[in-house]
């Protein structure tokens, strides 16, 4: 019933990112075609590109996508739990007679399935595109980059989760969440500038896998992958832990 | 212990400004109504969230329903209904959506109550919970409580909003239906004479402490006024007896048991009775919540506890 709950809470804004995701896809798709069409601006930019298609989805999909479902998983993230104890209605909730790990798994499981949900249909929407506009049809493989950008999502949706539960709050919990992110984002940039040190990041990992994924990139990062898969999962069990010794 | 519907040794709670439970041993007899009474911030509902598990205890422990508190809380739950004082539930679901979300969490959940007590309390059950009015927003709290097929229903301030009509025939309800079953109310209140018509039993809390705990029935036909004309009163050593007011040479007493004895005793040392009457639940909470607060005008500040009457 939880999950009803959580589904019904986050609807809106999940259909409405189930429709903007792919749009912006399609349209970054439009925008690059045209791009990579100018080979003088490519072969500045992308000189070591093989393909338009491929080119096209690792910077759509790995990039423009990448970033969107961080955005789009950070403010989802802030209508979970942690809402609750804004709203009041968290007594309501905390005695049903669920453990209060319940309450965090569940709704980590629903907002994921949301997330990855959209992300699917965002790179379904971006290989569809590719077809129509360039008259190619790749291999079924590129569908894949749905994988890294659902974990990427998964992972920013646990942090601003557990970041509302530490909070008490949605709107506080995604403005820690957002300056968490920010810094994240270009930490890992900085640190490489300055002391030529690779910092893992997760924004890294997505275009990382999805250069993999279409051909670009060699080596699939097994390592980023373990990593961000831990750190995915790191988050409900902080909130869990958190929410169990919590008074309400 | 196992008898007890709710029992607790020595709880504790405390925040960082404010002891608000301070030792609390309470006794709760199983199918039976129990008024946990006190004034705002007397510590009730810190105590009702430390038995529900939505806070922990600093000290003590206590059993709900035999169940552990902290240690077996799912099972608790499962067999306790919640009214709690804020009565705030989702603003964006209906009645009827509230009852489907609630509904699952129960083994107990019973459809025929859903429609019964909606009926009976008149609930617009596809409006949206955020546009009801209080007393809706309560009735509401009160069907998902009622439906729930609870062994123990603990109502904070479970009177919110309601109109005479509606009141009327929810206390008859947890006499008729809930109680009749063998089941527990606690009702947490400071509206005495609610609590009054219905309740078997009583606890009185102040500054987190229990004053008094005991049948009402015992507490009516035990507490009496003695109001006495003579000299220095300290000089009284009647442990059942409380100098509650006194005003030029006439002193008033609250007595919790052997009025009489205490008058004669009185009388002995000099002093004219002037009337020994019968007290109300209202006349008694007063006079000893007046009694504890250091802040009333006349009073010590002293802590002048009125032990518990044994449980029989």
């Amino acid at each position: 019933m939880y999950a009803w709950k959580c589904w019904r809470d986050s609807r809106g804004r999940v259909i409405t990112y189930l429709i903007a995701l792919p749009v912006i896809c399609v349209f970054f798709t439009y925008i690059n075609i045209g791009f990579n069409k100018n080979q003088a601006l490519a072969r500045t930019f992308a000189p070591d590109v093989a393909h338009a298609w491929a080119n096209n989805c690792a910077f759509v999909l790995g990039s423009c996508a990448s970033l969107f479902t961080l955005i789009w998983a950070l403010f989802l993230g802030a209508s979970s739990l942690g809402e609750e104890f804004k709203e009041k209605t968290a007594e309501f909730l905390l005695v049903r007679p669920r453990p209060r790990s319940y309450w965090v798994w569940m709704g980590w499981s629903v907002g994921v399935g949301e997330i990855s949900v959209t992300v699917f249909a965002a790179v379904a929407a971006t290989f569809g595109a590719l077809a129509c506009f360039t008259g190619h049809v790749p291999s079924w493989r590129p569908l894949a980059i749905a994988l890294p950008l659902a974990l990427g999502g998964a992972v920013i949706y646990g942090m601003t989760c557990f970041m509302t539960i530490v909070a008490r709050s949605g709107r506080e919990g995604l403005s820690y969440g957002l300056g968490i992110l920010v810094i994240h984002l270009v930490l890992p940039i900085a640190v490489s500038y300055y002391w030529k040190v690779d910092v893992p990041s997760v924004l890294g990992f997505m275009i990382g896998a999805s250069k993999w994924i279409v051909g670009i990139a060699r080596d699939f990062p097994f390592g980023s992958l373990v990593l961000w898969t831990a750190v995915a999962l790191v988050f409900p069990f902080a909130s869990q832990l958190l929410l169990q010794r919590a008074d309400v | 212990m196992s008898d007890m519907a709710i029992w607790t040794e020595k709880l504790v709670k405390t925040y960082p400004d404010v002891r608000a439970v301070d030792g609390l041993n309470l006794n709760v007899p199983r199918g039976v109504v129990y008024g946990f009474l006190g004034r705002n911030g007397a510590g009730k509902s810190s105590t009702i969230r430390i038995l529900l598990g939505l806070a922990r205890p600093t000290e003590g422990h206590g059993t709900v329903l035999g169940f552990p508190i902290g240690r077996e809380q799912v099972a608790i739950l499962e067999r306790t209904a919640y009214v709690s004082e804020s009565k705030t539930l989702y603003g964006n679901l209906t009645p009827r959506e509230l009852v489907r979300f609630t509904r699952g969490f129960y083994p107990t959940w019973s459809d025929q109550a859903v429609r019964k007590y909606s009926q009976l309390l008149e609930i617009p059950m596809d409006r949206h919970f955020s546009k009801l009015s209080q007393g809706n927003r309560t009735k509401v709290c009160l069907l998902l409580a009622l439906s729930q097929g609870a062994d123990l229903l603990i109502l904070d301030e479970p009177a919110t909003g309601l109109d005479p009509v509606v009141l009327d025939e929810f206390l008859r309800i947890l006499v008729q239906d809930v109680v009749s079953d063998g089941k527990t109310v606690f009702i947490s209140s400071h509206q005495l004479s609610d609590v009054e018509q219905i309740a078997d039993w009583v606890g009185l809390i102040d500054h987190g402490r229990l004053l008094l705990e005991a049948r009402l029935d015992d507490i009516k036909s035990e507490f009496r006024w003695v109001t006495a004309a003579g000299d220095d009163p300290t000089q009284t050593s009647f442990p059942q007896a409380m100098l509650v007011a006194s005003e030029g040479n006439f002193h008033k007493y609250l007595v919790k048991s052997g009025a009489e004895a205490f008058a004669a005793q009185l009388s002995r040392q000099g002093a004219t009775i002037a009337e020994i009457s019968p007290m109300s639940l209202r006349e008694i909470f007063l006079a000893l919540v007046r009694k504890e607060d250091p802040c009333t005008p006349g009073n010590v500040g002293a802590t002048v506890a009125v032990a518990s009457l044994p449980i029989s």
